[in-house]
């Protein structure tokens, strides 16, 4: 199939950009996402969200098992990386596209593992009955920071990945979980509730003492550092009506901002491009994806085709 | 340019896109997608594609990723296909002050 897109400026009366795209009818949906990305890339200079992917944790073929896969932002396409009939939760993509972490109990315990794409190469990278979770990448795929439980208590660990070894960043009775790298690679965000409620602390690779960053509200959760810059998102409990909603707030602290909320929103990633935060709701019932603008505009349900399961990264999309 | 329409058998999307009427003489396009609110969107267009005939269910799916797209990328207003002015059958037919006359 050949196919043309163009978009018209009817203001200027004249030709934008337009694009010759040719490949097998089945990948229409990519050459369509593909444009989007020109025509958002046109208009605003800068890299667009469409033509990118998810990867989650979706109900599996045999009951109680969950398989890894990676699909369109929009829930098509929808790709098995891991589907071995067991119960595999929260990958996490390396930069590249090659290396996958996630955590599987087919030994028995929930335990990470990391999986080479290209290979199928594999290793497991915490042992004992302890819950291990992936939290993210650094951005030049050096680091992968997670959480695991040791001694009946969950602390934020770094694993180098040339040298395999495993830095322990948190040393605290609190619970300590949910790392995500600031594009610096260097900081990180994660929840505690050391101060005895969960709330949003910044350390870094070198263990520094932890910063809290949030104060408002018993119940903060769920950081997700910006690819471009100092903006956080989490979610956070609304001490007045003990609502639930999604925030962001600056690196230092400041500038805290509720985009939207309603049911019970989780797990909010970043566009690759910084620009847009998805995220799962159970408004109207089930729990479904939506998205919107880094201000909270232009919020949209995702979840009417793929999967219903808890994204864990927005990348770029890999292997074409 | 011109040539990108002329390949037989293909499909032609043609994504009109102006601003509303205030705004219509502006000289430059480009959203500050940092400042932008939402009263001041521009309209977008999404018309039948050129051969869309051929297949139309194939069409009717590209357009319909289009138009999520640029839905959900919060920077136009979709404008309604029932305003649309007659779809041009080749690009040669495209007449821009048509359009621009939709009243978005």
């Amino acid at each position: 199939m050949s196919l043309q897109l163009a978009l018209h400026d009817v203001a200027q009366q004249r030709l934008r950009v337009g694009n010759n795209f040719s490949g097998p009818k089945i990948r229409h949906r990519e050459m369509a996402h593909r444009f989007s990305d020109v025509v958002y890339r046109e208009l605003t200079g800068e890299a667009g969200p469409f033509d990118t992917q998810v990867l989650c944790a979706s109900p599996g073929k045999s009951k109680g098992s969950k398989d890894i896969v990676l699909m369109d932002y929009d829930g098509y396409g929808v790709r098995p990386l891991v589907a071995d009939g067991g119960l595999n939760l929260s990958p996490i993509l390396s930069p590249n596209g090659t290396l996958l972490a996630y955590t599987s109990y087919r030994a028995g315990n929930p335990n990470l593992y990391l999986r080479n794409l290209l290979t199928g190469a594999e290793e497991r990278l915490t042992s004992g009955a302890g819950l291990a979770m992936a939290g993210s990448w650094s951005p030049e795929g050096r680091y992968l920071a997670l959480n695991h439980t040791i001694d009946g208590n969950s602390e934020i660990f770094v694993y180098e990945t040339k040298s395999k070894q495993m830095k322990r960043i948190t040393d605290h009775w609190g619970i300590d979980a949910t790392p995500s790298f600031a594009p610096d690679g260097k900081r990180m965000a994660f929840v505690s509730d050391r101060s005895g409620s969960p709330q949003l602390y910044v350390t870094d690779i070198q263990a520094s003492a932890p910063v809290r960053l949030t104060y408002e509200g018993r119940y903060n959760t769920a950081p997700a550092w910006s690819p471009r810059g100092e903006a956080i998102v989490f979610v956070g409990r609304a001490d007045e009506d003990r609502s639930m909603g999604v925030y962001t707030i600056r690196a230092d602290g400041g500038s805290q901002n509720r985009l939207g909320g309603g049911g019970n929103p989780d797990a909010p990633i970043w566009a690759p491009n910084g620009r847009f935060v998805m995220y799962t709701s159970t408004q109207g019932g089930s729990s479904q994806r939506r998205m919107m603008r880094e201000d909270g505009q232009a919020n949209h349900l995702l979840s009417a085709s793929g999967p219903a399961c808890l994204t864990s990264q927005w990348v770029a999309r890999t292997a074409r | 340019m011109q040539k990108l329409f002329l390949r037989c058998g293909s499909f032609v999307v043609l994504l009109l896109v102006g601003w509303c009427g205030c705004l219509i003489a502006q000289t430059q396009m480009q959203i500050d997608i940092e400042k932008q609110s939402s009263s001041e969107l521009p309209a977008l267009a999404v018309p039948p594609l050129l051969g869309e005939t051929a297949d139309p269910a194939l069409g009717q799916q590209i357009r319909g990723v289009l138009q999520q797209d640029m839905r959900f990328s919060g920077l136009f207003r979709i404008a309604d296909p029932a305003t649309y002015p007659e779809v041009p059958q080749t690009v040669e037919q495209l007449q821009y002050a048509s359009w621009a006359s939709l009243g978005w």
